[in-house]
């Protein structure tokens, strides 16, 4: 009787402990995104300015 | 006389048994297989335009002949879905390398025929500037090193990489931003352009399991299977002479059968 409680507890003890391992040491998943990049993407910022064409009121 | 403590059947489905159980309740817990998920993001989409640093000067147009960087790029970004929390850190990549396919003359093939387009004549932007690669990495709640932008000097046809080092503090959702930047300096004047290249969007959860720590789980682990192979020591020696039994009488009916033939 003691050696089947025993044997019934190293499974248990054994299964617990390699879910533990498992969880544990598994690597972690990762996500690669690549993105090409045209020249025209990476061109100088173009100088922008501001123009107010008034009118004169009228 | 007999040997009926040890039963195969018995030992068998109890682990069975208990390593469904066990699998079943970890489901949601337990990190999927690590697959690398690699996803083409579509330029129009990251890239944002922050307004430029250049000083504004009236009466200029946009040119076709603006100098830009004479060279196809790909950037590439890897990250974790997933990390435990508390106990480990993992590394994000970000790199700008030089797209080996990159064709500069725009080129299309028609039947056989290949039609060239008109080459234009863009001025080299590495002869004029010094052009930096500058990157950062902002996400709330979690410690990242090194923190805040960094920088690395971009020269024609070499690749740059960025690492961050991040770790979450506690269990969650964190969500953060990927910048990348290109910074430009004018050589002769030392005017300084900055414009944004991508600002990618990620998404890191950081778990637990069920409630435990990393660090407790791993140690349980440890000592779980220390204690349970010494526990279930003297059950070795039985599942050993029970699988040479099997071994012994599969070789029996096989040799008989030869016989019989």
């Amino acid at each position: 009787m003691t050696r089947k409680i025993r044997l019934v507890l190293a499974v248990i003890l054994l299964v617990i402990s390699i879910v533990f391992l498992v969880w544990g040491f598994f690597p972690n998943p990762r996500e690669t995104r690549i993105q090409n990049i045209s020249p025209e993407e990476m061109r100088l910022p173009t100088p922008s300015s501001l123009h107010l064409d008034l009118e004169p009121a009228a | 006389m007999t040997r009926t403590l040890f039963s195969p059947r018995l030992f068998f489905l109890h682990l069975a048994l208990w390593t469904v159980v066990l699998y079943g309740c970890s489901a949601t817990a337990i990190t999927e297989a690590p697959s690398s998920e690699v996803t083409e993001v579509p330029t129009s989409v990251a890239v944002t335009e922050e307004p430029p640093l250049t000083t504004a000067t009236p009466g200029q147009t946009d040119s076709p002949t603006r100098p830009a960087i004479p060279e196809t790029r790909r950037l590439t970004l890897e990250y974790p879905l997933r990390i435990r929390a508390g106990a480990e850190s993992e590394i994000v990549r970000l790199t700008l390398e030089v797209d080996k396919f990159g064709n500069l003359t725009p080129t299309a093939e028609i039947e056989g025929n290949v039609v060239e387009g008109e080459v234009i004549e863009i001025p080299n932007l590495y002869e004029t500037h010094d052009v930096m690669a500058e990157a950062r990495f902002d996400i709330a709640g979690m410690d990242v090193q090194p923190p805040g932008a960094t920088f690395q000097p971009l020269i024609q046809g070499a690749p740059v990489t960025f690492y961050w080092s991040i770790r979450p503090p506690e269990v969650g959702r964190y969500r953060g931003t990927i910048w990348l930047h290109l910074v430009f300096i004018e050589r002769s004047t030392g005017e300084k352009s900055r414009m944004a290249v991508s600002a990618q969007i990620v998404e890191i959860e950081a778990v637990d399991f069920f409630g435990f720590s990393t660090n407790f789980v791993r140690t349980s682990g440890v000592i779980g299977s220390v204690l349970g192979v010494i526990v279930g020591f003297p059950f070795f020696d039985d599942i050993v002479r029970y699988f040479l039994n099997r071994f012994k009488k599969k070789s029996k009916r096989t040799g008989k059968s030869s016989r019989k033939i």
